[in-house]
């Protein structure tokens, strides 16, 4: 099985790679597509403790959803987060757009979810990938960037009150369970 | 007196013009009766016009609702103009025989015997009366003629009659209420009468307006005679049929046209023979006497069609359709699966074309064509020498059509089916029918080969047809490429087709009616042979084909890279449709290693597809099989030099077994899986010197055995027998292991072993060893005794003593025997499954966890098939198998048909 994937760019009638295809638009989607089926599989073959993403439940590989577990030893320790990847479709040379669902209290994320992470904006390169950002989503919830946060509050709180902080936390966490 | 005959006589003529006006209804003879005889005898009774004309009036008040209306208006006119006439005749009374009245009452009474004499019979009870004219009575003709002159010149006999009219307009209106009051209920009941045949109805029908034909005439014809100059006489004639056969013409009621339909049917499947099948292609499909026969009837039936008024547009459209109906039916029937090829006599004559499009071609010309131009001649039309031609077009084209819905049956019997692909190479010439042709094509090969029910090797079976079929009918293999994507696309998912088109090219060709090679693409090997030699000539000449007479141009649909493909080469094709070059090699690289490992004495065949193999993807590419075949020949040799040295240092006993072996490059070889196990102590040595004598040989190398590949001789000598077999080397060391016990325990009986006690001591897989334990019960050598406990069969009466259980045993090893790859599979294909089997758990793991936390199996099928990058060789089952295995070990659970996570 392992040459029909090879073959799926040149062979005119595989169904796969149109069906792949239908669902885009614009001169470069089969290379996004192809990129992002790669990073599945690379994610699928070598998960990383403690965060994981897939695409959408319809099949839309330009939209996925990931989930990070928080670190041990951070205030976000046993929660687990969801966000969303929203892929752009000059990918990597753009980065994705993420976002929050699950509501989270932290310095660098506002109320409705948005993310202040330089990688994410103008620190993108093409290297980075879907894990190396959830890693570093991880890891920014163990160790805020108060100099630059959406969230005074929170980045007040963290360096004065840390049970202060790591109530609110808690109490802004909800498990968002979609059907 | 005078007053009172004065004032009956201007009644009766008022009566008269009232009824010149209306045309007595047919339903009421007694009026008409009465009338006739005044109009006869002026002046009998006072009272005698009276009842006639309220008769007359209650008459027209019970006519239909319809005609009702149309009538009281005239009536109304009727009367009024009756009424001046009363007025005048009141006031001059005394003026009776002044010129004006006169000449209106002779014009009335000459009106009177005329139309009295034309007037049509008011009942018919059945076609037959219409027959009856009135009888020509020589005194009734006399005054007949001076009224029917004065009628129709009233100007010049009868200058001062104020109120005259046309006789002719009048006779085709009373036709015209004739027709659809008495004529067509006639009709009606005719086609209703279904107990006799559609002729015979449509036969009564045509009597029946024949006859209504005949008294329409006579009536015209008695105006006629009237008329002094031809020309006017015929004039009238022409306007007065033209006028009847309007109304006929109108008068296609559903049950008529359904009859005709019928009849015509009838006699057109005889006459142009569609109805035979059976004679096939000769010269005559029906007997010729009947269709002469057919033919006349169906003439004469349009003939009188004609005559009577319904051979008009209508019948003209109907018999296009049934003509057009016909033709599509005796394609069907003649050519429909008839894929005869021009026999011996007629290849004789030159460029015999395909036999059925000609055939079909010479039945257009000189039947159909006929047909159509006898009866069209009869009709009035005419067909044009451009209208055959058309048809055979049309023809030609359905029979494309018939040809097309075929192919894939003609492709299924090939060559027998080349009569078709004639009809077919020679009816497809343009793009759209190409097209058409394709389409048709893909579509049936999707319905009845693409699906998974059909064997892999019947698709590659059908798929060499198809080459040689698809060349056979278009040598440039534009349409070919085509139709073949599907194809090659479901053989991509076909894991074993490289595997089959492998052992194929490798089967021995000598053997292909042999039944040893079912399930084996033999031909590919036949194929082989023959091309190989073909071959060498033509590679030189195709480069510049100056001399080439048979040179067409590209054909014009063919694609921007298109190249002109040198011969048939099923082969090349066959294999560039499975897939990447190197995947091929792959797969024929360990086919050829399990053919060189068997016991196999010559390779010729190997060699020989090496050879084309390499050709085709270049030596590099296949240099590994290369060393492999080079790794057997040398071992030989090194096997034979090893052996010489070993005799030779006495390390080899003579009566020690014999051992051979083969030595493989172990970088070239496929890996080949690794199943060790104790060999049994003899073997043990032998090998343990024959390695030594191998690194003597060859220093730098070094042998690592495969001891469960291979095969070894045993002889076991039991109580009542001895068994000569070959058998596989674990099978051997198995049996070995119940050797021994029997020097030891001499009389105890029979040898008797547990499985666990075998796996401990040989050290042997278990499925491997499980295998060979039933090898071996089926070759009734050993019994299972239960317990997972053998015992050696020493005589085979004991067997006989238990007889039930044993055939019981026999019959559950039979089974098992087949059932041996199962057991198999999991463990061959362990490592790689293992990890497959991970990696599709990650996969559904992030699902749920990410896209949804439950999902129904569909969507989860749905979602790996389309986002793992080599596709998931998973069925629906197989998912399903997993998820349920991931049920019992906890990680799922199924709610409500979807499955979600198990929380943690």
């Amino acid at each position: 099985m392992d040459y029909s994937g090879d073959d799926q760019n040149s062979a005119p009638g595989s169904v796969q790679a149109s069906k792949l295809n239908a669902a885009r638009k614009g001169p470069d989607s089969q290379s996004v597509t192809k990129r992002l089926q790669t990073e599945l599989m690379t994610l699928m073959t070598s998960p990383a403790p403690g965060v994981s993403a897939f695409p959408s439940a319809d099949g839309n590989l330009m939209s996925w959803t990931a989930t990070i577990e928080g670190p041990d030893d951070t205030p976000y320790s046993g929660l687990t987060f969801k966000l969303s990847f929203a892929f752009p479709s000059n990918y990597p040379y753009a980065p994705p757009t993420v976002l929050f669902k699950t509501p989270i209290y932290h310095p660098n994320v506002d109320f409705s979810g948005r993310i202040c992470l330089d990688i994410l904006k103008d620190k993108w390169t093409a290297a980075y990938n879907i894990q190396t950002v959830l890693l570093s989503l991880q890891s920014l919830l163990g160790e805020p960037n108060n100099a630059s946060p959406l969230n005074g509050e929170a980045a007040e709180l963290w360096d004065k009150d840390m049970d202060e902080f790591k109530k609110k936390v808690l109490g802004r966490h909800r498990d968002i369970e979609e059907e | 007196m005078a007053i009172t005959t004065t004032a009956a006589r201007v009644r009766t003529r008022k009566q008269n013009v009232f009824r010149s006006v209306f045309p007595p209804d047919a339903s009421q003879p007694a009026p008409l009766a009465s009338a006739f005889a005044e109009a006869g005898e002026p002046i009998r009774s006072q009272g005698a016009p009276l009842p006639s004309a309220s008769s007359s009036a209650s008459s027209s008040s019970s006519r239909p609702r319809r005609h009702a209306a149309i009538h009281s208006a005239g009536s109304a006119h009727g009367s009024a103009s009756a009424t001046g006439r009363r007025t005048r005749g009141n006031q001059s009374t005394q003026q009776s025989s002044s010129p004006g009245v006169s000449d209106q009452v002779r014009w009335d009474r000459a009106w009177h015997v005329v139309t009295s004499r034309i007037q049509l019979p008011t009942s018919v009870a059945v076609e037959d009366s219409f027959g009856a004219l009135v009888p020509e009575s020589q005194d009734l003709d006399v005054t007949f003629y001076d009224s029917l002159a004065l009628v129709l010149d009233p100007a010049a006999l009868a200058p001062q009659a104020a109120h005259t009219e046309d006789i002719l307009l009048w006779h085709s209106r009373q036709v015209r209420q004739h027709f659809l009051h008495q004529v067509l209920p006639l009709l009606a009941a005719c086609t209703s009468s279904h107990q006799r045949g559609h002729s015979q109805v449509l036969l009564s029908i045509i009597g029946t307006l024949e006859a209504a034909h005949r008294q329409y005439l006579y009536g015209l014809m008695l105006i006629v005679r009237g008329f002094r100059d031809d020309t006017s006489a015929e004039a009238a004639t022409a306007k007065f049929r033209r006028d009847v056969h309007a109304i006929v013409g109108n008068s296609w009621t559903p049950e008529l046209i359904a009859v005709i339909r019928n009849v015509l049917h009838h006699s057109l499947r005889t006459i142009l023979g569609s109805t035979s099948r059976d004679s096939g292609l000769g010269p005559g499909w029906s007997r010729e006497a009947d269709v002469s026969k057919a033919r006349g009837e169906l003439l004469g039936l349009l003939e009188s069609l004609h005559q009577v008024g319904l051979g008009g547009d209508k019948f003209q459209v109907l018999f296009a359709e049934m003509m057009d109906a016909c033709m599509l039916d005796f394609i069907q029937d003649s050519y429909s699966r008839v894929w005869k090829v021009s026999d011996g006599r007629r290849k004789s004559r030159a460029a015999t074309g395909p036999l059925c499009l000609n055939h079909l071609c010479n039945w257009i010309e000189n039947r159909y064509g006929r047909l159509a131009v006898e009866v069209l001649s009869r009709l009035g039309g005419q067909v044009a020498w451009s209208d055959v031609e058309r048809w055979r077009e049309v023809a030609t084209g359905r029979l494309a059509t018939l040809r097309m819905h075929e192919l894939f049956d003609i492709v299924l019997h090939w060559p027998d089916s080349k009569g078709g692909l004639d009809d077919l190479a020679a009816s497809v010439t343009t793009p759209q029918r190409r097209l058409q042709l394709t389409d048709a094509f893909s579509a049936t090969l999707q319905a009845r080969l693409l699906h998974p029910g059909r064997s892999t090797l019947d698709i590659l079976q059908t798929y060499i047809s198809m080459i040689r079929t698809f060349h056979a009918l278009d040598h440039s293999k534009v349409l070919l490429d085509r139709v073949v994507p599907a194809l090659k696309l479901c053989l991509w998912n076909r894991d074993d087709a490289i595997g089959i088109v492998v052992t194929g090219l490798l089967a021995n060709p000598n053997t292909a009616n042999a039944e040893d090679n079912d399930g084996k693409l033999v031909e590919l090997a036949v194929i082989l042979n023959e091309t190989s030699q073909q071959h060498q000539g033509r590679v030189d000449e195709e480069d510049l084909g100056w001399n080439d007479m048979s040179w067409v141009p590209d054909p014009v649909d063919a694609g921007v890279n298109y190249k002109r493909p040198k011969n048939e080469d099923i082969i090349g094709t066959l294999i560039s449709a499975l897939g990447l070059q190197d995947v091929f090699i792959k797969e024929f690289q360990s086919i050829v290693a399990e053919r060189l490992l068997s016991k196999q004495a010559s390779f010729q065949q190997e060699i020989k597809v090496l050879g084309l193999l390499k050709k085709r993807f270049g030596e590099a590419a296949l240099q590994n099989c290369d060393v492999m075949i080079r790794d057997i020949v040398d071992s030989k040799r090194v096997d034979t030099v090893l052996r010489r040295n070993l005799r030779n240092d006495g390390a080899l006993e003579a009566n020690s077994l014999s051992y051979h072996s083969k030595i493989l490059s172990r970088l070239f070889w496929p890996s080949l899986p690794k199943d060790p196990f104790t060999v049994p102590l003899p073997v043990a040595q032998v090998q343990k010197k024959y390695e030594a004598g191998f690194e003597q040989l060859k220093s730098s190398r070094k042998l690592n055995w495969l001891d469960h590949l291979g095969s070894a001789t045993v002889k076991l000598d039991l109580e009542d027998r001895s068994i000569d077999l070959e058998c596989k080397t674990y099978e051997a060391a198995v049996i070995y292991e119940f050797h021994d016990g029997g020097d030891e325990s001499g009389t105890s009986g029979p040898v008797q072993r547990s499985f666990n006690e075998l796996w401990e001591k040989l050290m042997m897989d278990e499925d491997l060893l499980e295998s060979a334990l039933k090898f071996w019960v089926a070759q009734r050598v050993l019994r299972d005794v239960g317990n997972k406990t053998y015992v050696v069969l020493e005589t085979l009466d004991s067997e006989l003593g238990d007889k039930d259980v044993m055939e019981d045993q026999v019959a559950t090893g039979g089974d098992t025997e087949k059932e041996q790859p199962s057991p198999k599979k999991p463990k061959n294909m362990g490592a790689k499954e293992r990890e497959q089997r991970t990696m599709y758990w990650q996969f559904i793991v992030g699902m749920l966890t990410n896209s949804s936390p439950a999902m129904p199996l569909g969507q989860i099928a749905m979602m790996m098939k389309m986002l793992i990058a080599d596709g998931c060789p998973w069925s629906n089952e197989e998912l399903q198998e997993f998820l349920g295995e991931k049920i019992t070990e906890g990680e799922l659970e199924l709610v409500g048909g979807k499955y979600r996570l198990v929380k943690k």
